[in-house]
């Protein structure tokens, strides 16, 4: 035992004097909590070990003050227990709070022997909004009571663990999960690619307007009047869906890489221009059979504006092709499913004038002020528009 | 030990003990059956009324965090508690106490006076000495000061500095302190005889023949008769000591005493109940293996989770007393010596080259030998004249 803590020099000084040099009180051991952190997919098991004697020293557990604690004593304050230790601590993933599941019912309270006395042992379960690859933990506990206090956290996932000491000087801890399962991490963005194209009104409004002459005879019709062929339509709808698909591919590719690099700006504008002229194609006609080529060339440009929303969702460093692969099949299936309800509808009224006149060219007009809308918004830097 | 390796120890204690030992809970956690079913002890003795006291002041300073005066003396009652259970949580509190106080521009003396005597607690000598330097710029009247960068000086085997430190002390009025200081700094750098004689006077001076010698006296003659051989004033005076002030440093001393004679039956004695404190109980493991009592392995055992608890969190206040573990109870030198070394450059107490040394013969290591030699030159002390050769 260090002498440098030895009873010395008592207060023979003068009053108010402090200790001398002192003991080695390191012999009981500091205060301590065990965190642990079972990470699986999108949920956390958790499990704290909190010292019985910490929680009394903060929430006078001891009501008959015998210097004891019965287990009554303990488990008839549970919820304070188990209020006092969850206000203390945060887990998020991606910028979210990660939420219990339910609300904990009572009994769960359990007990566990450390090396320096009884424990406490709190589990719960909490839920994050998408698969986690990057865990923060926020800890607080009895950091104004005792400073020297530790959370001794231990995180494991599958085989791995990774353990972390946080304190009043060190309250955060982010912990990198690795990608989890290649499954995992291709289902979330095949659903983020999904989301991102069906609440991408420019995207949408963009392939309908497009898509809208599909069902019209085209230009150089052999039969003048009649109706356009399903085979026809069909093959008309698939070209331009490709094209369009093809070359947002290209340049999602090319920006999420970094090879391409756009000001955002510049790419948001572009794109309400691009569906401003494709509306505007419908109603004063420049390309009518050649429209995949506008997909295509336009379509260029929308894969800069999915890029920066890929980007956004933050990309995990170690599975970066099935991230862009997932997010790209995605847009697609988001495509297909919007192309699929647009064009039954479509082709069965295709003959009709509600169709011809009201959708297709006041349907185009509407777009083209839509668009001119967005286009003043995103190059002038405002909002107008909640959409 | 690495992590993985204290879970493995951890299973194998589990399995043996049936429940865990460690701070990484391996058992499953339980349920007690009965309500009424004792689950912890919160202290060993009934509350005296400076704890009702203490209890009491906390109140108040819970309600008003920025009342320095209460502040000031719960951090005080705190630290006293500290040492007198061996208790490290009370120094946390402690520490709370006085961090409303430790921002804004004048932070006063006695607050951070306070905090170089945690920061010394921690084995953060270095930034205690900064701490006490400007204390001392600010009040070079403040004799505790002094004393406290006196005893960090003698730890970290600075003697001239400790010295200059001790000078301080009687034009302050501590005339009895500075020669208390100058005696076990003289007894560290060959002058023990004198050393001790000048001791003999103070004592007789501060406590006639018949009176109780006060206890911190009587433990720095009863170590410094220790180093010089005369055993059976080591003997007297560590025995006065324990008896007037049971805490842990004058029984863990007295126990390194006894063990060294050869009698590990009255260790047992003395400290069978004072598991709770890891010293103590390293002491105790110590005095099993010699008395080859078979509670050595569960003494072995619970040590080993301590230390590894300890280092989970990254304390690293208990090296001196890892090392001579390591080498003694786990017979691994390597270790050992790697453990003393790491000791050694916090604190440089004959305890400390003691263990490092023996740590260094049993690993063949001779540089360690000469680093300990040259940090000591005229050290005097019996335990460590064979060990230096």
């Amino acid at each position: 035992m260090s002498r440098a803590f030895r009873l010395r020099w008592p207060s023979l000084l003068a009053l108010g004097a402090l200790l001398g040099v002192l003991q080695p009180a390191h012999a009981h051991k500091p205060s301590d909590s065990y965190l642990t952190l079972d990470v699986q997919g999108r949920t956390v098991n958790v499990r704290w070990d909190i010292a019985l004697r910490d929680l009394d020293t903060e929430l006078a557990l001891d009501t008959d003050d015998d210097g004891s604690l019965s287990w009554r004593e303990v488990r008839s304050r549970e919820l304070d227990i188990r209020s006092l230790a969850f206000a203390n601590l945060a887990l998020k993933s991606a910028g979210s709070n990660c939420e219990p599941q339910d609300a904990p019912g009572p009994g769960g309270l359990k007990l566990e022997q450390h090396s320096d006395g009884t424990y406490a042992v709190l589990a719960e379960q909490v839920t994050c909004p998408s698969t986690i690859r990057r865990l923060d933990v926020e800890y607080h506990l009895f950091a104004a009571s005792d400073p020297t206090h530790r959370g001794i956290v231990r995180l494991t996932t599958g085989a791995s663990e990774q353990t972390a000491v946080v304190g009043p000087e060190n309250p955060i801890r982010s912990f990198d999960i690795g990608s989890g399962s290649w499954r995992d991490t291709l289902h979330d963005f095949v659903k983020e690619g999904i989301w991102h194209i069906w609440l991408g009104f420019d995207h949408i409004l963009f392939l309908l307007a497009l898509l809208l002459p599909s069902v019209l005879p085209p230009a150089r019709s052999t039969l003048p009047g009649a109706p356009r062929s399903f085979r026809s339509t069909l093959l008309d709808v698939v070209q331009i869906v490709t094209a369009f698909t093809v070359a947002h591919s290209i340049t999602l590719t090319l920006a999420v890489l970094g090879l391409v690099s756009l000001p955002s700006r510049l790419v948001e504008s572009a794109i309400a221009l691009t569906v401003i002229l494709a509306a505007a194609n419908n109603v004063w006609p420049i390309m009518k059979d050649r429209r995949w080529m506008a997909a295509f060339g336009f379509g260029l440009i929308h894969g800069f504006g999915f890029a920066s929303a890929l980007r956004d969702l933050g990309l995990p460093p170690g599975a970066l092709a099935i991230s862009l692969f997932g997010f790209n099949l995605g847009v697609e299936i988001g495509q297909l499913a919007l192309v699929s309800v647009f064009f039954p509808i479509a082709y069965l009224l295709r003959s009709t004038i509600l169709y011809r006149r009201w959708i297709v060219q006041l349907g185009s007009l509407t777009i083209i002020i839509l668009a001119g809308i967005w286009l003043t918004e995103r190059v002038f830097d405002f909002k107008v528009l909640p959409v | 030990m690495s992590f993985i390796r204290s879970i493995r120890l951890c299973l194998l204690v589990c399995l043996a003990s049936g429940y865990g030992f460690t701070g990484i809970a391996c058992a499953t956690p339980y349920v007690p059956a009965d309500d009424s079913t004792i689950v912890e002890t919160l202290r060993d003795r009934p509350l005296d009324r400076a704890d009702l006291e203490f209890r009491q002041m906390r109140a108040t300073l819970r309600r008003d965090p920025k009342a320095l005066p209460i502040a000031l003396r719960v951090a005080q009652r705190a630290i006293e508690i500290a040492r007198r259970d061996s208790d490290p949580r009370y120094l946390g509190y402690a520490q709370a106490a006085l961090v409303p106080f430790r921002s804004g521009p004048a932070v006063p003396v006695s607050v951070r006076l306070l905090e170089a005597i945690l920061l010394q607690s921690n084995h953060r000598f270095d930034e205690s000495l900064q701490l006490l330097h400007q204390i001392l710029v600010d009040d070079p009247g403040n004799a505790q000061a002094w004393l406290v960068q006196a005893s960090i000086f003698q730890v970290q085997a600075r003697f001239p500095d400790a010295k200059e430190s001790c000078e301080h002390l009687a034009p302050l009025g501590a005339a009895a302190y500075q020669v208390a200081c100058e005696a076990e700094l003289d007894s560290l750098t060959g002058h023990a005889p004198t050393a001790l004689e000048n001791l003999d006077t103070l004592i007789s001076s501060v406590a006639p023949s018949g009176s109780e010698i006060p206890s911190w006296l009587v433990i720095v003659r009863a170590e410094m008769a220790e180093r010089m051989g005369d055993f059976a004033l080591a003997e007297h005076d560590y025995q006065a000591a324990v008896k007037s002030h049971a805490d842990a440093y004058a029984k863990a001393a007295y126990a390194d005493f006894l063990l060294d004679r050869g009698r590990p039956g009255e260790v047992i004695a003395l400290l069978q109940l004072d598991t709770r404190a890891d010293p103590l109980l390293l002491r105790l493991a110590l005095a099993y293996q010699a008395a080859r009592r078979p509670e050595v392995n569960d003494a072995i055992a619970n040590l080993s989770a301590r230390f590894a608890a300890a280092r989970l969190r990254g304390d690293t206040v208990h090296l001196r007393e890892e090392s001579r573990f390591t080498l003694h109870l786990l017979n691994q030198p390597a270790d050992a010596l790697r453990l003393g070394k790491q000791d050694w450059g916090t604190q440089k107490e004959p305890a400390d080259a003691r263990g490092l040394l023996e740590a260094a013969r049993a690993a063949g290591d001779r540089d360690a030998i000469a680093m300990v030699k040259s940090a000591l030159p005229e050290i005097q002390d019996q335990r460590l004249t064979a060990l230096l050769q």
